[in-house]
């Protein structure tokens, strides 16, 4: 049965002065899919997640979201279209005065649920990010870790229909990859939501996208399913990510994927990387392997 | 354009634009009360210490001064002096201020008459150190400008207007008080409305020109005023002259032309015989000397320089204004001595082409000579005093003698009568002859005659002295004229005396011989007949001169003589030598160089002459009225026409205009220094949001920083202009458009430095946008609780989803 595409990009340009940073992108995302975005520092894939909820604007194209065209919302309606796009930043970007669960529920109350039940719902959403013991702490008062999983809670807590990651574990210490990269799986496994991920985490790639795109330039280069995509690039840059893939010892060689078929490395010394498993709750500490990064 | 102001606008939305207007009222309002109450509080600050140093309003009449070193006796002498003199006056010792100590003195009621009020100098005159006063009579409107002679004209009728309690002249002001319950306002039309219905003309004479009698002369151009324009009583021009009244300017520029007239009288006047073809200009130099340089060379320091003063036909008259014009050795008692050529100077310093002969007229010089002169003549003058005394004592003996002499020879005339009858008879009649009393008569009149002629000696020994002392002595005195003319009567005697006793001494010759008589007897006869005639004549003669008188006169002439022999002639030569000694020793360089500055200061002004002040009606044609005068007075005269008197701001009330000042400038500084405090507190942060709001939308480049720049311009011109407006704030030289454009500049400045005044962390930012936040309330939640406190922190806070607990946490992530 073919799923109703929740977003739908067609054209999408962005130009920063004379770089070109979107070049005509079209990109349909169905509901459900985790779309795993990849390419090399300023390939446009940053610009490319922001524009798809305004954060940035775009200087032509379409971005449909849920039936509407995005760029023709007024402020109010844009505003409503928000908050059905979660969006977790590369830095979690909490609002420092405000307690971990006064950050989560100032969406909500913005969203118009009463105060108390905005904070009870923050409260939830804290819990199922593994922080409600620390609901009433200030951002200084979280680690870098925690912090990025209240930015995650506080995306999830207004229920979006699509989250928009951006690099969310790009500015972590390595140490604390692992427990957002958890948190990401989870969400993955779950399926509830349809989510586009900015990321680098070639190993996150490998083992929770549905689809995977290379960009290069401002253009999407490479386009399907993490097997295709890493084993049978039909670019430059998507042969240089088949290449790297082999060299790293532990992927799967074949299959992966929330579907279970792997991923066949095409290098010799490609294995296997075990899909993620279910375990709930989310929130428990992440005791899994260590997080292979590209 | 539609887009731009759509999305320009959007971040103003969801009542964030409500959030600025609320604002802005609190701002102006707290901002005008603040200004204000700063300038109330420094206003009040100085006019305390105002009204410490010259009273309150009204509080006190006068402010006498008194030397500090006179303090506590002026103190007692006034706590004694003031209930006698001023029952009910109040006295209040004040500030000492540049060693003059201060008292304030208010008057009751019933003292505070006119006369009271301008004899107060007079009043405490004899109080210890009083060294005059200032009039602090408030509510009071003060005139300035009135004719001397028009002060009481006016005066009288000041005080018969309404709500005027006394009007006095104080100085040369006129000082209208007013009535506690009338508006000083009120009076002070009346005044100038008043002083409005009359003009003043001044009727100048040239300089020099003397009018015999001023008030006659007023009096006539006032007739004539009256009779071209004057109608009913009231509205007739008078005279209100005043020979003697002079202002200070007028004052000092006469002196300064008398001290110009004194120096050049006593400057050497170097007068320059034009040569045929050449023409000396006032203002020309020239250089003079027997020994100059020739044409084309440098003046050399010492060179006599001569500046023309004036022109006389062919001679120039000039100052020297370098060098001296010493005599070169001995100069006439007219002070005149020949200086040599004069050339022209020319640019540069260098002798011109020659000019003519000068002269130099010195005055001190004929003074020092003449003084010179008088001390040697006071000297003569006593040696002839002493000659001619001993001349009137020769000539009082030979007086004396004169007389002996002339009973003798009446004698011996009776004597040679009787004898010369006896010989007229028979020959017998010899026998009766006495011839040896004859002789004795005759040897005694000769001794006799003899005395005198050698006291005429000595008497003509004695005047030939007086005469030489007299010829030394130059004109000599007028005793020794007349001493001459006495001499002069008696001397014509002394040759018929000389004759007598010749003839006498031959008839005793013979009449001794009697033999020889006997024989001779008729020659004999002749002989005593010639004798007698001869006796006779000379008697005659001798008779004619009156003894008596010529004795009183000589009398006369030796006291006379005795008073000038009594002169102290050392004492009048040491003053006349410490006068001469001590002329001042001014060279004509210094002269000419002060004279040259009186002339650079004056600078051609002329010295006005006598003047006339008539009052004349406001109704007069001012142009007529000047004709009519001229007709009058002489064309030659100067009019013009000016107000009767106009109104001059008391002290007080210039302080109290200049505290004003103060606190309106006060207040405008303090509302500039607030203004641009909120802007920077508060409006950095708002340009900063609506900046970045803007740079996340399809917004050009030159919109954003257009649209802060209008933001910030705005708002500053609208916060200062209404924060000037309501707080009374004023700033010197400053009207309200550049207020405006004042205030416009600080929020100029403030959106140009707003980035840096109040920076916005654009990631909370995007957080709030992804989150679905209206600007308006990321502004509230995010950005201002982030920002500086200032008001729209405090305003804001009411706005809040989660408030600040304190203003401790404000700009807590910075």
């Amino acid at each position: 049965m073919k799923r109703e595409p929740v977003l739908d990009v067609r054209g999408l340009r962005k130009r920063y002065g004379e770089i070109v940073a979107l070049d005509g992108v079209d990109l349909v995302v169905p509901a459900g899919q985790t779309l795993v975005v990849m390419g090399p520092s300023g390939c446009g894939k940053s610009t490319l997640v922001r524009c798809l909820n305004r954060l940035l604007e775009p200087d032509a194209g379409e971005i449909w979201f849920e039936g509407r065209n995005l760029l023709s919302l007024t402020p109010p309606e844009l505003a409503a279209a928000r908050r059905r796009i979660g969006f977790v930043f590369q830095h979690s970007n909490l609002v420092a005065r405000l307690s971990a669960r006064q950050n989560i529920a100032l969406g909500l109350i913005a969203a118009g649920r009463p105060v108390e039940e905005a904070l009870e719902a923050a409260e939830t959403a804290l819990d199922r990010v593994g922080l409600a013991a620390k609901a009433d702490r200030r951002p200084s008062q979280l680690s870098g870790g925690e912090q990025q999983r209240v930015g995650i809670a506080r995306a999830l807590a207004l229920s979006p229909a699509l989250m928009l990651w951006d690099e969310p574990t790009a500015a972590l210490d390595p140490l604390l990859v692992r427990e957002v990269l958890d948190v990401m799986e989870e969400l993955v496994r779950d399926g509830e939501r349809t989510m586009v991920v900015v990321t680098h985490e070639l190993s996150f790639a490998l083992r929770a996208a549905d689809r995977v795109i290379l960009m290069d330039s401002g253009q999407i280069v490479e386009d399907g399913s993490p097997a295709k995509v890493f084993t049978a690039p039909t670019s430059l840059l998507g042969e240089r990510y088949r290449r790297l893939l082999e060299s790293l010892p532990g992927l799967p060689a074949e299959g992966g994927g929330r579907k279970g078929k792997g991923i066949r490395a095409a290098g010799a010394n490609a294995g296997t990387v075990p899909r993620p498993a279910p375990r709930p709750p989310m929130a428990q500490k992440s005791g899994g392997g260590r997080p292979v990064r590209a | 354009m539609r887009t731009w102001l759509t999305e320009g606008l959007a971040p103003l939305q969801d009542g964030f634009l409500r959030d600025l207007g609320r604002l802005l009222l609190v701002t102006v309002a707290l901002l005008s009360f603040l200004s204000a109450a700063a300038a109330w509080a420094v206003n009040a600050y100085f006019g305390r210490t105002v009204s410490g140093l010259i009273g309150g309003v009204g509080e006190y009449d006068f402010m006498l001064h008194v030397r500090a070193d006179a303090k506590a006796r002026a103190e007692r002498q006034l706590a004694a002096y003031l209930p006698k003199a001023f029952p009910g006056a109040r006295l209040k010792p004040g500030l000492t201020v540049a060693g003059q100590t201060n008292f304030f003195l208010a008057l009751p009621p019933d003292l505070r008459t006119r006369s009271v009020m301008e004899n107060i100098d007079s009043a405490f005159s004899s109080i210890p150190g009083y060294s005059g006063h200032t009039t602090l009579v408030e509510p009071s409107i003060v005139i300035h400008g009135v004719a001397s002679g028009a002060v009481r004209f006016f005066l009288e009728r000041f005080e018969r207007l309404p709500g005027v309690a006394v009007a006095f002249a104080d100085g040369r002001d006129l000082v209208v008080a007013v009535e506690r319950n009338h508006k000083p306002e009120e009076v002070e039309r009346s005044v100038k409305a008043l002083l409005g219905q009359y003009r003043l003309v001044e009727v100048r004479f040239p300089m020099g020109y003397r009018v015999p009698d001023l008030r006659q002369a007023g009096e006539q151009v006032a007739e004539a005023l009256n009779r071209k324009f004057g109608g009913e009583a009231g509205n007739k021009a008078q005279d209100v002259t005043r020979s003697s009244r002079a202002d200070d300017s007028q004052s000092f520029l006469a002196s300064l032309t008398e001290m110009r007239r004194f120096l050049l009288s006593y400057a050497s006047d170097i007068v320059v015989k034009m040569d045929p073809g050449v023409n000396l200009q006032r203002g020309d130099e020239v250089v003079v000397g027997q020994r100059i340089p020739p044409p084309g060379s440098k003046l050399g320091p010492g060179s006599l320089r001569v500046m023309i003063t004036g022109v006389e036909g062919r001679l120039a008259h000039g100052v020297a204004v370098q060098g001296d014009t010493a005599p070169p050795g001995q100069s006439s008692a007219e002070g005149v001595f020949p200086a040599g050529r004069a050339f022209r100077v020319k640019p540069g310093d260098k002798v011109g082409a020659p000019v003519g002969t000068a002269t130099i007229h010195n005055q001190r010089y004929a003074l020092m000579a003449t003084v010179d002169e008088s001390l040697r003549l006071l000297n003569q003058l006593q040696l002839l005093a002493k000659h001619a005394d001993r001349t009137a004592a020769r000539v009082q003996l030979t007086l004396d003698s004169y007389q002996e002499t002339l009973d003798r020879l009446a004698k011996a005339q009776s004597t040679l009568e009787a004898a010369h009858r006896g010989l007229s008879g028979p020959l017998d009649g010899l026998g009766k002859v006495r011839t040896d009393e004859i002789v004795l008569v005759l040897n005694r009149t000769v001794a006799g005659i003899d005395d005198l002629l050698g006291k005429m000696s000595g008497v003509a020994e004695a005047k030939a002295a007086m005469d030489l002392a007299a010829e030394a002595a130059g004109p000599g005195l007028p005793q020794t004229d007349l001493l001459s003319q006495i001499i002069g009567k008696i001397n014509p005697v002394t040759a018929l005396l000389l004759k007598w006793r010749a003839q006498a001494q031959s008839l005793a010759l013979q009449v001794g011989n009697f033999g020889l008589l006997a024989q001779n007897a008729g020659g004999v006869k002749d002989f005593l007949g010639d004798l007698s005639k001869a006796t006779g004549s000379t008697l005659t003669a001798m008779q004619a001169i009156d003894v008596p008188k010529l004795k009183a006169d000589l009398e006369e002439i030796s006291r006379r003589l005795e008073g000038i022999a009594q002169i102290d002639v050392d004492s009048v030569g040491r003053q006349m030598r410490y006068v001469r000694d001590s002329l001042p020793d001014l060279k004509d360089e210094e002269l000419g160089r002060s004279v040259r500055l009186i002339d650079r200061y004056i600078g051609g002004e002329v010295i006005p002459g006598e003047r006339l002040q008539i009052l004349v009606p406001a109704g007069f044609p001012a142009k007529q009225v000047s004709a009519e005068v001229r007709a009058a007075a002489g064309e030659k005269v100067s009019t013009a026409v000016s107000p009767a008197g106009s109104l001059k701001p008391d002290l007080r009330g210039l302080l109290f205009q200049v505290l004003g000042k103060v606190r309106t400038t006060v207040a405008g500084l303090m509302a500039v220094a607030l203004v641009a405090a909120v802007l920077m507190l508060d409006h950095a942060l708002i340009i900063s949001a609506l900046r970045t709001g803007w740079k996340s939308r399809r917004l050009p480049r030159w919109w954003t920083a257009g649209a802060a720049a209008v933001y910030g311009a705005g708002i500053g011109a609208t916060l200062l202009s209404a924060v000037f407006a309501l707080s009374g704030a004023g700033l010197p030289f400053i009207g309200w458009p550049a207020v405006a454009a004042l205030g416009a500049a600080l929020g100029l400045l403030t959106a140009a430095l707003a980035g840096r005044l109040a920076p916005i962390d654009v990631g909370e930012l995007e957080a709030g946008q992804a989150m679905g936040l209206s600007y308006a309330r990321m502004l509230r939640e995010i950005v201002i609780p982030e920002g500086r406190p200032g008001l729209l922190f405090l305003l804001n806070r009411r706005e809040m989803i989660f408030p600040q607990p304190a203003w401790g946490q404000a700009g807590a992530k910075r």
